[in-house]
Formats: structure tokens, sequence, C-alpha cells
């Protein structure tokens, strides 16, 4: 859009106040736009605003109309009070000169309004969408929360459940592990120790002990080579994976948020 | 800028700006001169100067300016007496906050 454009379209959104307002607006309006000069004329119709704004700021300011709202860095706001007046009347000391410019600016100054920047506002605003919720959101969420708590204290159960039973399971696969090592190593130590033990006695016998002992020997260290094994890498990315999920839950509840 | 501008203290600039150009200023001039002390959008002062002009606090005239007419806005004699007020009254407004803001009495 270019300002001959917006212009076009403000006088048409202007049409329906008197045309010497309508003259008046649109001669401040043009001056604005070549006093910017043409190369800033992108830059004033972005900080303008678009043309349906400025008619409204223009209609406002016409109208007596007490609700008159005027953008603030809060966002849009009506605060046009009976009597902005008030503060300079109940401040004492009516002096005749301040007295007199005040009776003669009651009426032009029944506007409280504040001014501020549009584009901030919306800005603002859109934060704050982000990250406020409005009160009746979260008394809904609450009762929702409580309707459904049944569902989700049996589905929080049940996730609680699958994560302890893949703990359980992998410390029984650690424990079970272990414990056969743990035998193998000791029937390994008997049987050698019996194959000695017999070594003059009977020797065949002696070094069938010993060969199942060392046999034995190799599997005990074999399952105990397992339980390192397990014990090291199976519980940390059991763990990681835990808090992996919960991450990933509590990214998406920020997100809803 | 956390604070919000009222209208009265939102005419008060407008009219301090331009009474400081003898001759008067022109919308943009103004525009640029008032947003160099309060963010507000470029749209808001029309209306603020429109109704200073039908309140007769500023008189409009246009001057020749590079083959095309420009409209000037100068203070008149009751925007000065305004203006004026505006001082005091915000002589007084302020230097009660900054008593309260450094721990005075507020007086």
């Amino acid at each position: 859009m270019n300002r001959w454009e917006f212009m076009r379209q403000l006088e048409m959104l202007l049409s329906d106040i008197t045309s010497s307002e309508r003259a008046e607006a649109l001669q401040y309006y043009n001056d604005y736009f070549n006093d910017a000069g043409a190369e800033n004329e992108r830059q004033v119709i972005k900080a303008l605003g678009s043309p349906a704004q400025v008619a409204k700021i223009v209609k406002d300011g016409l109208s007596d109309n007490p609700n008159i709202g005027e953008f603030t860095e809060t966002g849009f706001t009506s605060q046009r009070t009976q009597n902005p007046n008030a503060i300079i009347k109940r401040s004492g000391q009516p002096q005749e000169q301040g007295a007199q410019a005040e009776r003669n600016m009651g009426k032009g100054n029944a506007g409280g309004g504040n001014y501020g920047n549009p584009s901030t506002a919306e800005a603002d605003s859109g934060n704050k969408k982000k990250e406020e919720f409005p009160a009746w959101a979260i008394v809904l969420i609450v009762i929702g929360c409580i309707i459904c708590s049944p569902v989700i204290l049996g589905v929080a159960a049940a996730a609680l459940g699958v994560i302890a039973s893949v703990f359980i399971t992998v410390f029984g696969f650690i424990f079970g592990f272990g414990l056969a090592a743990f035998i193998l190593l000791i029937v390994a130590v008997a049987l050698v120790a019996g194959g000695f033990g017999c070594l003059f006695s009977s020797p065949i016998t002696a070094m069938g002990l010993v060969g199942g002992g060392l046999i034995c020997l190799s599997l005990g260290i074999l399952f105990l080579l397992l339980t390192v094994f397990l014990a090291g890498k199976l519980i940390p990315a059991v763990c990681q994976g835990v808090v992996y999920i919960f991450k990933k839950i509590f990214k998406k509840k920020e997100e809803a948020a | 800028m956390v604070f919000n501008t009222g209208a009265a203290l939102l005419d008060a600039v407008v009219l301090a700006v331009v009474s400081r150009e003898v001759e008067g200023a022109y919308g943009y001039k103004i525009t640029q001169d008032v947003r160099q002390v309060i963010e507000l959008s470029e749209s808001t002062l029309y209306p603020v100067l429109r109704r200073l002009q039908k309140d007769e606090c500023l008189e409009v005239y246009d001057r020749e300016c590079a083959g095309r007419n420009r409209r000037y806005y100068k203070t008149t004699e009751k925007g000065r007496l305004q203006l004026n007020l505006y001082e005091s009254e915000w002589r007084k407004y302020s230097a009660k906050i900054n008593g309260i803001f450094e721990g005075g009495t507020g007086k």
C-alpha cells in the first residue's frame, strides 16, 4: 500500500464525518506524508497503522463519547474519566489565571484517555497471552482436572507402574546375572580345590573336576562381566529415558500454557 | 515506558513543543518532537492537535513551503496560559513524587 492508497482508504473511512473535519484530517495526514519525505513513506504507513486505525482515532477525537479509548503500552484502554481535571482542581490554591484557563478548557479536556504506541501495545498484549491465562480459564482447568481426576490418576499410576516395572526388570536381570556369576565362581573354586585334593588318588577324576571348575570359572567371569556391563550401561540408560519422558511431558505443558 | 501518559500531560507536552517555535510548528515536526520524550503512536497526535485547536489553545495557518501549503500550529494567548498552568502543576506534582521517592515527607 502506498500513501495514495492509504489516503484514499482513509477518505472513504471518514465519509461519515463532516466534510470540514474530513478535510482537516486528510490535510493533516497528507502534510504528514509530505513532511516525512518520500523516502520514509513506507515507514510512515507502518507507523500510522492501518487506515482503519487512523480513522478510528480521528473519529474518537471528534466524539464526546465518554468511553473513548486510546492505545497505550499496555493495550487498548478506555480510561476516560468524567473529569480528568479533578487533580488540578483538588490541588488547591486556585490561581486566578489557572482557574480561568481551566474553565476555558473544561469541555475540551473531557478526555482523560491515555496515549501510547499501538504497535508496541499489540506486541505486549501478544506476549501477555502467552504468559497469563485469564482467571476463568484457570478455574475451568482446575474443575476439569478435578472431574477427570480418576482418569488422570489412573493414567499416572499406570505410567508409574510401567516405569517401576522397567526398573525392577533391569535390577532383576542384574541381580540374576550377579548371583549366577557368584555361584559359578564358588563352584569353580570348589571343583578346582576338590580336583587338587584327589590329584594323587585318582588323577583322572581330578582332571575332570579341575576342568569342570575352569569351565565354571570362565562362565562365572562371563556373567560377572555381563553384570558389570548391565549395571554400568543399562541403569543410566533407563534413568535417562525416564528423565527424557518427563522432560517431554513438561515441555508440552509449558507450550500448552 | 511503564508510565502511561494522561491526556493532560500529553496536552502540556504538545503545547510546550509548539510554543518553543515562535512561528509555530507543523504536524510531522511536532509528532517527532513529542516522540522524543513520550512513546506514542504517530497517529495519536492528530486528535490532540485538533482538540487544542478547537479549544483555542492552538491556531493554525498555512504557509507556502516548497510549492505547497504546509499547515502550521501556533500557541495562542490562551494556550500559553494553559501551558503555564500545566507547568506549575507539573512542578508541584513531580516535586511531591520526587519527595516520596527520595524518602522525604512528600512536601
